[in-house]
């Protein structure tokens, strides 16, 4: 859970870094001093509420159903099982940009959700044409 | 809105435990139309329950009207894709196997042979 929960800490300290790198006078870089100065600030500043651990926690479950998802994808029988689990794979992706948006607070996110929504329907659509036909023509083959 | 935090609990943890049910479905099941319903049980229960806890959390703003979206697009493209998949296996001749009996030490190993509509 350790590296899971570092992840709002460093999109916290980027976003520090771009202030600090702002208000930084004459130099054109920070130094390891300005750095650690920001990193402690940015962990005081950003406090982990109950509602940020069950996110973090179901976007570990979504990722842990992702990887059987992958695993059913590598060791299905036939071309059915593959699209099945790739499918599952991609609607299991929405779920997570939706959760891990919420988590960092950069809820524009969800904007490549739906996106990635409709183009996973319609890459699905079109490898079962492909599967059926043989083809990606309008007439079967 | 503790109270709606709390629901949102409520709703995450549900909907990544019918998520995790539904993976294991993916593995565990015997043969493809039976492990259908393992992807059906992730694309409704785990997305919805999911997408409507984010909503108890957005409150009424242009995020948890991007977020109705998602959940209406999953509800309206998850069926008819397995629609489509389930007619497509029927016309390549995967037949619905009853009362198979899976094997006790191979979990990824389905108890028939290579049929028609393989990929290899």
């Amino acid at each position: 859970m350790i590296p899971c929960c570092m992840m709002p800490l460093m999109f916290a300290a980027s976003e520090a870094a771009g202030h600090v790198a702002h208000s930084a006078s004459g130099r054109g870089h920070a130094s390891s001093a300005d750095l650690h100065n920001m990193l402690n600030h940015s962990a005081q500043a950003f406090q982990l509420s109950a509602t940020h651990h069950v996110m973090m926690a179901t976007s570990a479950a979504v990722l842990v159903t992702m990887t059987l998802a992958l695993i059913r994808a590598m060791a299905g029988p036939t071309v059915f099982d593959r699209v099945l689990a790739l499918n599952m794979f991609g609607t299991k992706t929405v779920l997570f940009i939706c959760v891990v948006s919420f988590v960092t607070a950069r809820t524009d996110f969800l904007d490549l959700a739906l996106l990635y929504s409709l183009m996973n329907f319609i890459g699905m659509v079109a490898l079962l044409r492909f599967t059926q036909y043989r083809s990606f023509g309008e007439e079967p083959a | 809105m503790i109270a709606l935090e709390i629901a949102s609990w409520f709703f995450l943890i549900a909907g990544a435990f019918f998520s995790i049910v539904g993976g294991i479905g993916i593995i565990r099941l015997p043969e493809f139309f039976s492990r259908m319903h393992g992807g059906g049980i992730t694309d409704t229960m785990g997305a919805g329950l999911i997408l409507i806890g984010l909503l108890c959390l957005a409150g009424p703003t242009l995020v948890a009207a991007k977020l109705l979206a998602i959940l209406f697009f999953l509800t309206i493209t998850s069926p008819s894709s397995c629609h489509a998949l389930a007619h497509s296996a029927l016309i390549h001749g995967v037949k619905p196997e009853l009362d198979v009996k899976p094997k006790p030490n191979t979990i990824m190993n389905p108890p028939y042979g290579p049929r028609d509509g393989d990929a290899s």
